[in-house]
């Protein structure tokens, strides 16, 4: 796994504070003008968001010093007096000294040797200047105690002598960026029509062409590049979220921890924006009014500090948030009597129609009011927005339990690993995510039943289709390779007229005008000026297909076209966790089926065969010892692996697990990418 | 005010001229799989793809016979293009001869010798999400 959270938002804060810091060095030179109003109000901003952002990430210390810094500006807010000297001096050399923290703030060092004296100066300052504004004369920001005090001396990464750093990361306009997609994207268009200019001058390929062949690659990396420009990783923003739990809970007088995860997923930056408000009131909310008081929950046999899950991964072509809590849950029957006293007709409705009720306008069970969210006009807006970036939210909650809001959002432009394949004479990109093998094409190895044409994939005999007609074209008696696809418990084959390759695409949505469509979920535009057609890989895994029927290989016949990706059912409840793994398993290579439960799980294992099982313990309805002896029982499954992977880790929960019949039992707290791997490693092997 | 002519089903259409963003000629449009037939295709329009839709259809008289020009318009979800059968073209619309009856029109208005239906683009092209 790539760095650890903390770390992660340390680099984060230090890239965030070195453009602020910057910009504080300008405003406190402009102090020393007459009527600097806005220089000051403009450094209070910047002093008041590093200090926020600081005690955000645990920088107590720097956090203090902005404070005071605000505390040194405040007589100058009017602007009805130039700073002295001696301030702008201090100010400035307060900046330099931060700027030069911030090596080590990246690497995680310890910095309090620095701004430990660094806060007593200051704060000296700031009493000696309240001391001279009771007596009335000018405020003496230098004075006290702390002059003599000899500057600190920075850490060793960054001496005071050593040359002007420039920064490896540059601010610019998004529009700048916008331009230059649109300037490259012409390019290619004007590079399609040169090649079509040759094509016809000299009656050929122009691809034939070295140097047109040349400049037709370098467009496309330039195209690729640019659009990557647009994007941002999720943790840009996860600071703000971890903050907002941070103050709600405090404002509560809750405990809550905060995890996240995935915060390397990228999306575009504008989707992002406009997601951003929407995730923060989700976080609010779940800590507001789904995180019980610490009484009730030491009350319930809960822990005392409850939690705040963020989690985001990129599955296709949507990017998959959830935000999960381990709070009271939501009362279905109560939000019934709500929507009824709100005139909503709840007569015949399920409990998941129920829960959705919380997503129209005025319904809340919320038993009080605060400044964040209980007045019922929150989740009505959250839904419009997601919405409006043609996503969904759905919602999982459990009495008692918790709850978890899981937000799926077409990612406006990403980098697809895609399968571009053609059919009907036209190419489509098949995200790798879904594609589970590709077969030659050999009639010999096609059964029919139920009236249907079916492959061997693996021991599972799968309905194959022509994807041109299921694209809604005349197929024309395809006879090529099929392509398997998958998604959860289902699986589907397709017949395309040839494979052109694997390769990364740029991938898009088609806009506000385009519906959410069945089979297609965006598209990229080619260094030609083409479009290719990105096809959602999921919704061709349901489309055509029931479970595969699992049954014995044909005897006499071929040899079944077994499939080389091992592949690995996971059951956890949690769906962080869940995703968390299917992702670093789907990364090593190997094929992942998920459950919710140790029920889901048996179930999912009769209609498909996987290589291994890796199983929490703490489930509802089936848990990961009932499971493993459940699978034990079944000879069909009896020699089947399982992986147990849990936070009980009581020397009785091990050997619970290894007596029910465990290959192995790892422990969450110590869960890691490497450990997984390496236990997965060694009970099945590499994924192919 | 000045606007941009589209020749639609042997009617003129027209939209504020100050909406527009270009004008595609003969455009290569990409047709998509299961999409409704207001969505006649997508077009690349220098690195952006932009959903061209059928005006006709859209209007609620039949279907474009053919696409000779798109005219791209900046809305606030997007720029999203109208497909027009003939060569657009610029005039400076008269008097409001008649209401406008179908969906997403303001009304009939001379346009020199002829009349054409003047659309709101914020009424007639609604966000597939809205």
């Amino acid at each position: 796994m790539s760095a650890p959270p903390h770390e992660r938002f340390l680099k984060l804060f230090a890239d965030e504070a070195e453009a602020r810091l910057r910009r504080l060095g300008d405003h406190i030179l402009a102090l020393e003008s007459a009527g600097s109003a806005d220089a000051v109000a403009a450094l209070l901003r910047d002093a008041h968001s590093l200090k926020g952002a600081a005690a955000v990430v645990g920088l107590t210390d720097v956090s203090t010093v902005a404070h005071r810094m605000e505390d040194l500006l405040e007589p100058y807010r009017t602007g009805a007096a130039a700073c002295p000297p001696a301030l702008v001096d201090r100010l400035l050399d307060v900046a330099d000294v931060l700027q030069s923290l911030l090596p080590a703030i990246r690497r995680g060092e310890d910095t309090t040797p620095w701004t430990r004296p660094l806060c007593d100066r200051l704060g000296a300052a700031v009493d000696a200047e309240a001391g001279h504004g009771e007596a009335g004369g000018a405020p003496d920001p230098v004075g006290g105690p702390a002059q003599p005090s000899p500057p600190p001396q920075p850490p060793v990464a960054a001496p005071v002598a050593a040359p002007v750093a420039v920064s490896d990361m540059i601010e610019l306009p998004a529009a700048r960026v916008d331009d230059l997609v649109r300037s490259v994207g012409e390019s290619a268009a004007a590079s399609m029509r040169l090649g079509r200019l040759l094509g016809e001058r000299t009656d050929g390929d122009p691809e034939r062409i070295t140097e047109f062949r040349d400049l037709s690659r370098s467009l496309r990396h330039l195209h690729e590049q640019t659009v990557r420009a647009r994007m941002v990783p999720i943790g840009s923003i996860t600071g703000r979220l971890h903050r907002a739990v941070r103050d709600t809970a405090r404002d509560g007088g809750k405990a809550v921890r905060w995890e996240a995860s995935g915060e390397d997923t990228e999306l575009d930056r504008t989707v992002l924006g406009q997601l951003a408000d929407s995730l923060l009131h989700l976080v609010r909310n779940a800590v507001d009014h789904g995180i019980e008081p610490s009484a009730d929950r030491i009350r319930q046999g809960k822990p005392e500090q409850a939690s705040v899950r963020f989690h985001a991964r990129q599955t296709g072509s949507d990017v998959l948030i959830s935000v999960t809590d381990d709070g009271r849950g939501i009362d279905a029957h109560r939000l019934r009597d709500e929507a009824a006293r709100h005139g909503i007709d709840v007569g015949g409705m399920g409990e998941d129609q129920l829960l959705g009720l919380v997503f129209a306008n005025g319904v809340s069970t919320a038993e009080t009011l605060s400044q964040t969210s209980g007045r019922g006009v929150g989740l009505d807006v959250v839904r419009a927005n997601v919405e409006r970036l043609r996503g969904r939210i759905e919602l999982a909650s459990a009495p008692g339990t918790g709850t978890e809001f899981r937000i799926t959002i077409p990612v406006t432009a990403a980098i697809l690993p895609c399968l571009v394949v053609r059919a009907g004479g036209q190419r489509y990109a098949l995200p790798m995510a879904s594609v589970v093998t590709t077969q030659a094409a050999n009639p010999a190895e096609t059964i029919r039943a139920q009236g249907r044409e079916l492959v061997w994939v693996g021991r599972a005999a799968v309905p194959v289709a022509s994807l041109t007609a299921t694209l809604g074209h005349t197929a024309d008696g395809e006879d090529g390779p099929v392509v398997v696809v998958a998604h959860a418990d289902r699986m589907a084959a397709y017949r395309v007229d040839d494979v052109v390759g694997q390769r990364d695409v740029m991938a898009t949505g088609l806009g506000a005008f385009v519906p959410k469509l069945a089979l297609v979920s965006g598209g990229a535009v080619e260094a030609d000026g083409s479009i290719l057609l990105v096809l959602d890989g999921a919704a061709l895994a349901t489309t055509v297909s029931r479970p595969p029927a699992t049954m014995p290989s044909p005897v006499a016949g071929p040899a079944p076209a077994a499939s080389p990706v091992r592949s690995v059912l996971v059951a956890d409840d949690s769906l962080p966790v869940r995703e968390l793994q299917r992702s670093i398993l789907e990364h090593a290579g190997y094929r992942v089926f998920v459950a919710d439960d140790g029920a889901a799980a048996l179930a999912s294992l009769a209609s498909n065969p996987v290589d291994l099982v890796l199983t929490d313990v703490d489930m509802p309805r089936l848990n990961g010892f009932e499971l493993t002896r459940a699978i034990r029982a079944q000879p069909q499954l009896a020699n089947l692996p399982v992986l147990i992977l849990s936070s009980k880790n009581a020397p009785e929960d091990h050997q619970e697990g290894m007596d029910a019949g465990a290959d192995g039992y790892l422990v969450k707290d110590a869960f890691g990418e490497a450990t997984l791997l390496a236990a997965v490693h060694r009970l099945i092997g590499q994924a192919a | 005010m000045r606007a941009l002519l589209l020749p639609v089903a042997d009617e003129l259409y027209a939209v504020e001229l100050a909406l527009l963003r270009t004008v595609v000629g003969d455009p290569q449009l990409f047709t998509i799989p299961t999409a409704p037939p207001s969505v006649a295709g997508v077009l690349n329009l220098r690195g952006e793809i932009v959903a061209v839709l059928d005006t006709a259809h859209l209007l609620g008289i039949g279907r474009l016979a053919t696409i000779g020009f798109a005219a791209v318009v900046d809305h606030p979800h997007g720029a999203v293009a109208l497909a027009a059968e003939g060569q657009p073209r610029t005039v400076m619309l008269g008097e409001q001869v008649a209401a406008g009856d179908l969906p997403g029109t303001v009304g009939c208005f001379t346009a020199g010798q002829a009349i054409a239906t003047l659309i709101d683009i914020h009424t007639l092209l609604v966000p597939a999400a809205a």
